[in-house]
């Protein structure tokens, strides 16, 4: 067995390369992840890959895929010579990061590099600050009205009496959106606009924009900027009992010990990032979670025989993020050229660490297509990541994943999906795997 | 030193900041099992802490090394002493969190009524590593040392499997 600090060490590790099909050649050969079709149904593409070049390059994307489990934990825990700094950077506005840059600085209040998209050592002081706030202890504090939130969320949809919502549209995205601005103490009542923001920020890194949609989203995040900028100098002078106003006011403590007050600039940024970073992938988990209770046979049976134990709940939950992770991939770029099973990647290329197909590795999950609550190493799922960079907001989405299987399983039955599966559409983006809309029926319980 | 002293200038405002930090109304308590450190939820710890105590701590890591640590300061967890002290297969991921499982230990049976079960939280982060779990299972993060466990004998998991 092998652990990521053994890992980290090799460089002359290989693991085996399986003979293709002719079809899985094809598909290596032609495919790339920037293909919206594979997009939306890239396991086959990811299985070629891992099967036959498992550090492949992406010629369209211009970006080595790395696929293999075991191969993504070794970069995860090399944060230097894989840089997140460097690779997400490279990935921001691609091809038009100065003018994406330029943009903000004239209409956004300022130009906010993402403070915690960083490496250490001063990714490790930043991530300090923030951790405490997301332990798993505090997020089971936070169950009951957490539930209060989902309850009524889902409530208000099936009151409408009509027996038809958009599941992501209506309950996902605004349920996700509630919990945080309640954390962060920003204003309820904004989740229309929140979602748009957090659209455009996270199109940013999906590598997919023309110049178009990237300045359209780039008046997105200005608008977002300048209505967190507010906020923030509001709390600034009047600090009140919320993370706005921690981050507002917080400190690092440098290598010397001496500390020193977090700049305006990088407070917004990990406002902005908090709010971002878990609210797209939340709501397109709890998508997810209808789009398989309305497809998938068994599963909505499934669920309900565990609903009411915490244990196996739980490990649904956990499952499920395995079996239909939110996030697809994120970027890393090398310092140093460096080789990992076998490849040789130069100094200064850009990665994607293919966190959908690390949890389809049948290496470390068999059978990766069948949910299977009893996997003995659940826990082992890559859609967290891992690593220093492992999810910061983990616990909470977990538990909001969670609460809402609950008070689906609770209030709603006999879901149905209300269009041809083969017309849902997914988000075009390398970065995540979302459901955009959901139409379904259900009964009231 | 406390955790507020250490922490953010979010100090002063309130007692009890669980509550302040996620303003999400009623805050259910849970008992005091929860060992959790007073201060705000948005926190620091210093780095240096663990070295300038005098408890003693051995810890085998997963190549089967033996590390002894006499200088272990009261309530220092021992995902911190093994992560600062470059422990194999202390990781560490979540920061303390109890939610990511990579500080999990097994404790020397000796000590294992010393230091207890798990609570409900941490046992649903370990049944996510069933597969080397055993009865001596914690989370690294979730032991802080004191007095009564000066000697304290552990050895670090492995990863969960392939
Ligand atoms: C199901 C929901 C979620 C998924 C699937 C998810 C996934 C991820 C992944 C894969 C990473 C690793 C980034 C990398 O490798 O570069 C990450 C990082 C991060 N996540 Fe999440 N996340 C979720 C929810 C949340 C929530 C609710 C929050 C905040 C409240 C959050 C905040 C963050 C932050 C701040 C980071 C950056 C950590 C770092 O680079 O040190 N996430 N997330
Ligand atoms: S450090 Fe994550 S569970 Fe202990």
């Amino acid at each position: 067995m092998a652990t990521s600090t053994q890992l980290g060490a090799s460089e002359d590790r290989i693991s085996e390369r399986r003979e293709l099909t002719a079809e899985e050649q094809a598909l290596l050969d032609s495919g790339s992840l920037a293909d919206t079709a594979i997009q939306a149904q890239p396991n086959a593409f990811y299985r070629a890959m891992r099967h036959g070049d498992p550090i492949h390059y992406d010629e369209r994307l211009g970006s080595w895929l790395v696929t293999r489990h075991e191969d993504i934990a070794q970069i995860q825990s090399d944060p230097v010579t894989f840089s997140v700094k460097h690779g997400y950077s490279e990935q921001q506005a691609r091809g038009m990061r100065e003018e994406f840059q330029a943009y903000l600085q004239e209409h956004g209040g300022g130009y906010f590099p993402d403070a915690i998209m960083s490496d250490p050592p001063y990714h490790t002081r930043i991530r300090k600050l923030m951790e405490q706030a997301f332990t798993a202890h505090r997020v089971k504090e936070l169950e009951p009205r957490i539930t209060e939130v989902v309850r009524g969320v889902i409530a208000d949809v099936v009151a409408r009496g009509d027996g038809q919502c958009d599941a992501a549209k209506d309950i996902a995205i605004p349920l996700t959106i509630r919990v945080i601005v309640e954390q962060l103490g920003l204003d309820q009542g904004m989740e229309e606009q929140i979602s748009r923001w957090s659209v455009a920020v996270t199109a940013q890194i999906g590598a997919m924009q023309s110049r178009e949609t990237m300045l359209a989203n780039a008046a997105q995040i200005a608008e977002l900027q300048q209505y967190l900028i507010a906020k923030m100098k509001q709390r600034e002078a009047n600090p009140s009992e919320d993370m706005l106003s921690d981050l507002v006011h917080a400190e690092v403590t440098n290598e010397d010990g001496g500390k020193e007050k977090l700049t305006f600039a990088e407070a917004v940024s990990l406002v902005r990032a908090t709010l971002i970073a878990g609210n797209d992938t939340t709501a397109t988990a709890i998508g997810n979670l209808f789009y398989v209770l309305t497809t998938r046979p068994g599963m909505a049976e499934l669920l309900e025989s565990v609903a009411d134990d915490d244990r196996q709940l739980n490990r649904f939950v956990e499952e499920h993020l395995r079996a239909e992770p939110p996030v697809r991939a994120l970027s890393r770029m090398t310092t140093r050229e460096v080789t990992v099973n076998g490849t040789t990647i130069p100094a200064h290329a850009h990665m994607l660490l293919v966190y959908g197909s690390g949890n389809d590795d049948e290496t470390v999950f068999p059978e990766p297509r069948k949910f299977d609550l009893t996997r003995p190493n659940l826990g082992r799922h890559v859609a967290f990541g891992g690593g220093p960079h492992r999810c910061i907001g983990l616990a909470l989405a977990r538990m909001e994943v969670k609460v809402a299987a609950r008070e689906i399983a609770r209030q709603m039955k006999n879901l149905r999906l209300a269009i041809p599966e083969s017309t849902i559409r997914y988000t075009p983006t390398v970065a995540t795997r979302t459901i955009e809309s959901l139409p379904i029926t259900f009964e009231a319980r | 030193m406390t955790g507020r002293a250490e922490g953010l200038s979010c100090t002063g405002r309130r007692a009890g900041y669980v509550v302040a930090v996620f303003p999400l109304g009623q805050v259910a308590r849970h008992g005091e099992r929860f060992a959790r450190p007073p201060g705000c939820g948005i926190n620091q710890e210093n780095q240096s802490r663990g070295f300038m105590g005098n408890l003693h701590v051995t810890m085998t890591d997963i190549d089967g090394v033996k590390h002894e640590f006499p200088d272990v300061e009261e309530g220092v967890s021992l995902m911190e002493l093994g992560r600062s002290r470059g422990v194999a297969g202390i990781m560490g991921d979540c920061g303390g969190g109890c939610a990511c499982a990579t500080c999990h230990v097994y404790v020397a049976a000796d000590w294992w009524n010393e230091v207890g079960e798990p609570d409900d939280v941490e046992f649903a982060m370990l049944d996510m590593v069933a597969d080397v779990m055993k009865d001596t299972s914690r989370l690294g993060c979730q032991i802080k040392m004191n007095g009564n466990l000066d000697g304290l004998e552990v050895t670090v998991a492995p990863a969960s499997g392939y």
